[in-house]
């Protein structure tokens, strides 16, 4: 009856992708998709070890396309449907923990499955890692290929059975999980453009990139397209954006080739927080202490902040190109959840701990539940017995937004590829930013004006063509709304990072305000936008801030022999966040030390310049 | 006797049993039923202990290491698969020796889903005729309904330009100069710039909410008069007038319309109901003793 079911639907799915070109509609100037690039179901061993997760991939497909789904003892069904979903489980060793459900299996009864034993939780899960991360490349006395081997299978199933052209888009896809010496994340997430994908690489496989890239290359030369996109990098240790390859040698040109190839973007903000940039490197930018998550995955040491945050990267890429003639890191973002119960959701008051397993859409825990949530451990003491991490430094659920002509996966992946994409911390911001050197001053007022924007100049995503000589400056056309279920706008931004003699140098401006504010004429200090969240019922109204900014914004200070990246953050006005909303439907105090209220955002992916070489 | 290729018998004829056939975890079962029964005899026989890996069985490892792969493997490695496949071999008699295949509850589920598929292909469910067809779609009319639909043209009238009081008035005040010109159905220029599209056609409640969020004016969408502006109502972005210019109401399409959906529902629901016919066959044959619990 299985069978027969998921036959009909791949037959379903596959007459869909046959009539793809013809029934789904098509807009040339593209739409914004919303969609997440990261979550784990129960097939990644620390779902299913740490959380009891016990959604399966095909479950986490229906969750995200708004059906609902049975979760503990009752249907959990998203608020609205999202766009488009990879289900992105942990490679090493997939699926082959969940034979633990069965006491007879030859897992149960092989010497890790003995060990575990009915004990979960971190304490057994630190022991566990070593496996996934190659300290011990095999399960001792257990062959785990034909696990391995099925379950990847399923993987595929589910997101081609789910795969509904011009509704919801499927990838497939996994993560990579390399964590060299147990302690800096370099997990990548691997997509696949079409509908069949070879064996997943693992870091038992090896826990160098470049490695990975090969594996990447190999398939790409056998019509398997594929790329990966590196995980929120703040717990990397500054190795995600290192001036250094895998063997400690200083970046050569083959090195930042082959990156700018196969990872062309990167995750900006997810549940382990947001890596755009820190307060400590950007003491300029009043906007820069969001979500900071700051210490290493596991335990309580501190992660470098060089080398492991995005506008850092844009930075150290400019350099690099200067020497190599190729900017290895010459990326777009993404965001996504990360979560590791199977259930996406991307707002405030949906999320409970996306790693804590916790319903996501009704039932918030239980008094107890979350008091622990919202308690700081004093060091030294153990965290969550969970996950080892304290819980309230988690951030709720990202989102990818993707330009793209069409919902279907062709045209989502080439959006991925060609890096118009953008990301947000949860709400569905919708933000256009392109760059010329011929817009008129009064395109905006066009009714056509975003075909004229691709005409003349670059999306989000690309390189400003070679400057006319009459050009002073380059012109970005900016156009921003809010999400129709959320908060106003307070603001927009552009971030400019730029390379002067050696040094690379960053820049925060302010290009379209809220309320009519202008900055101060000394300080060019904007007046903060307000905040209307009552924090004894965890709300806020939208009496202000704005619904719509748009904005044609020249570069000020530009200067041609300058080589420089331009990206966009949009800010909403203040919103309560996860952790007040807890806090008062719990009835419970406000979490001292943490921020009760946040500016939720997206950013662009950027726009290069690049000066002629002289 | 006991060489891989002798106790494989050669496909025979009908294609889901030779797709099942292709299925190596299938060769070892019936490798091990095969040797199972023989072993019985075989105890004492040197073929117990004889095994012969020639150039089929070689072919085979190299064939289903390219499929996972992608390529032929070295010869090195081809040398490890063929001392790896001589290894199972030799376990898996050792273990069909001792009887290990008879409790292993993963053995079990694998057989009891194989002999499920097995069941499945051996099935085909008869095309139906028209009045079946026709039958089937009455019976399950629901599912092919399709959702109400309208067509519309809006004015926006943003907070953003003097706020949401002022905004709502200006929306008042352009009704009031609307209805006093009967026979206009789009007015834009009344309004603010909006930020999509200001005619919209064929919008069901699941656009609806992703056009202009969970809002009074989703819902209004699908109550508002039609053929006359009417309003303001609010959405996510602001306050809008509304001229719904044309309706479809939810309708039962023809069966000649969803004929491929139909068919194909029909198709697998007579592959369940073979499903479970089959199992009532086979119950039949069997005595079942409920006992009292102790």
């Amino acid at each position: 009856m299985k069978k027969s079911s998921f036959l009909a639907g791949a037959a379903l799915a596959l007459s869909g992708v046959a009539q793809a070109d013809a029934a789904v509609p098509v807009n040339p100037l593209r739409e914004a998709y919303y969609g997440d690039l990261h979550l784990h179901t129960t097939y990644s061993f620390d779902a299913y070890l740490l959380l009891g997760t016990r959604i399966t991939p095909d479950q986490a497909y229906k969750f995200a396309r708004g059906e609902p789904v049975p979760f503990l003892d009752h249907q959990v069904q998203r608020k609205e449907p999202l766009d488009f979903l990879a289900v992105t489980d942990h490679s090493e060793n997939i699926g082959v923990f969940n034979e633990l459900d069965n006491p007879d299996s030859a897992f149960s009864k092989s010497e890790v499955g003995q060990k575990i034993g009915k004990t979960r939780g971190f304490a057994v899960f630190k022991d566990i890692a070593a496996y996934i991360v190659g300290d011990h490349k095999q399960l001792p006395g257990f062959d785990a290929k034909p696990i391995t081997a099925s379950t990847w299978q399923k993987e595929i199933d589910a997101a081609n059975g789910n795969y509904v052209p011009g509704k919801f888009t499927t990838l497939i896809a996994y993560e990579w999980t390399s964590m060299p010496q147990g302690l800096y994340n370099l997990h990548r997430n691997v997509f696949f453009r079409g509908d069949t994908a070879p064996a997943p690489y693992t870091s038992l496989d090896s826990n160098k990139p470049e490695d990975l890239w090969t594996y990447l290359e190999s398939n790409r030369k056998n019509g398997s397209e594929a790329l990966a996109i590196p995980h929120n990098a703040n717990a990397s240790g500054g190795l995600m954006y290192d001036w250094k390859d895998s063997y400690g040698k200083p970046i050569d040109q083959v090195y930042a080739e082959r990156r700018a190839l196969n990872e062309p973007l990167s995750e900006i903000g997810q549940n382990k927080g947001v890596s755009e940039t820190h307060p400590a490197l950007s003491p300029n930018d009043e906007f820069a202490n969001f979500e900071i998550f700051d210490r290493l995955l596991l335990g309580t040491q501190k992660s470098s902040i060089y080398g492991s945050y995005v506008r850092d990267a844009y930075g150290r890429g400019l350099v690099l190109q200067r020497t190599l003639g190729v900017n290895p890191y010459k990326f777009g973002v993404v965001g996504a959840s990360d979560f590791h119960s199977g259930l996406s959701t991307s707002t405030e008051d949906a999320y409970a701990g996306g790693i804590g397993g916790i319903d996501p859409t009704k039932d918030y825990p239980n008094a107890e539940a979350a008091a622990k949530a919202l308690v700081r451990h004093p060091l030294g003491q153990p965290a969550d017995d969970k996950t080892g991490i304290e819980t309230i430094d988690f951030g709720s659920g990202n989102l990818t937004g993707a330009w793209a002509e069409s919902n279907t996966r062709p045209a989502i992946y080439d959006a991925l590829r060609r890096k118009e994409t953008f990301a947000t911390s949860g709400p569905k911001l919708k933000f256009r930013f392109f760059g010329s050197w011929d817009y008129a001053g009064d395109l905006l007022n066009g009714a056509d004006w975003i075909k004229t924007a691709y005409a003349k100049g670059v999306p989000m995503g690309g390189d400003l063509p070679a400057r006319p000589a009459t050009a002073k400056a380059p012109r970005f056309a900016i156009w921003a709304v809010k999400d129709a279920n959320s908060a106003n706008l307070d603001r927009v931004q552009v971030v400019k990072v730029w390379l002067a003699g050696g040094q690379y140098q960053e820049k925060v401006f302010d290009v379209a305000l809220s309320g009519g504010r202008k900055p101060d004429h000394k300080t060019g200090k904007v007046p903060a936008v307000g905040n209307t969240v009552d924090l004894k019922t965890a709300t806020y109204t939208n009496t202000i801030g704005a619904t719509e900014l748009r904005t044609l914004w020249h570069d000020p200070e530009f200067d041609p022999a300058q080589p420089a990246v331009y990206y966009l953050r949009v800010l909403e006005i203040p919103t309560p966040r996860w952790s007040t909303i807890l806090a008062v439907r719990s009835g419970l105090p406000l979490p001292a030390d943490t921020p009760a209220t946040i500016q939720e955002r997206g950013w662009s992916s950027p726009i290069w310049y690049t000066p002629p070489k002289s | 006797m006991a060489t891989l290729s002798a106790v494989i018998p050669a496909p025979p004829r009908g294609l889901a049993l030779r797709r099942l056939l292709r299925e190596p975890f299938l060769h070892f079962v019936l490798l091990g039923a095969v040797l199972f029964e023989a072993g019985q005899y075989l105890q004492g026989h040197p073929e117990r202990y004889r095994i012969v890996q020639g150039r089929a069985q070689l072919d085979e490892l190299v064939r289903n290491y390219a499929r996972q792969y992608g390529s032929a493997p070295s010869p090195a490695q081809l040398h490890a698969l063929a001392e790896h496949a001589l290894q199972e071999e030799i376990y898996f008699r050792e273990a069909l020796a001792l009887n290990l295949d008879r409790d292993d509850q993963i053995v079990r589920r694998r057989l009891v889903q194989k002999y499920g598929f097995l069941q499945q292909d051996l099935f085909v469910p008869k095309e139906p005729d028209e009045a079946q067809l026709q039958a089937y779609y009455r019976a399950n009319a629901a599912r092919y309904a399709a959702p109400a639909r309208r067509s519309f043209s809006h004015v926006y009238f943003s907070p953003d330009a003097g706020g949401e009081v002022q905004a709502r008035q200006r929306a008042l005040r352009a009704l009031e100069a609307l209805r006093a010109q009967p026979g206009l159905a789009r007015a834009p220029e009344l309004g603010d710039r909006f930020s999509d599209l200001y005619d919209y056609a064929g919008v069901d409640a699941a656009d609806a909410g992703r056009l202009f969020g969970q809002s009074e004016l989703a819902q209004a969408l699908f109550a508002a008069p039609v053929g006359q502006w009417s309003g303001p109502y609010r959405s996510g972005y602001g306050w809008h007038l509304l001229y719904v210019s044309d309706e479809q109401a939810a309708r039962q399409p023809p069966l000649a319309e969803v004929r491929e959906r139909v068919h194909a529902d029909y198709l697998d629901g007579e592959r369940q109901a073979g499903d479970a016919a089959a199992y009532a066959r086979l119950l039949a044959k069997y005595h079942i003793v409920l006992e009292d619990a102790p």
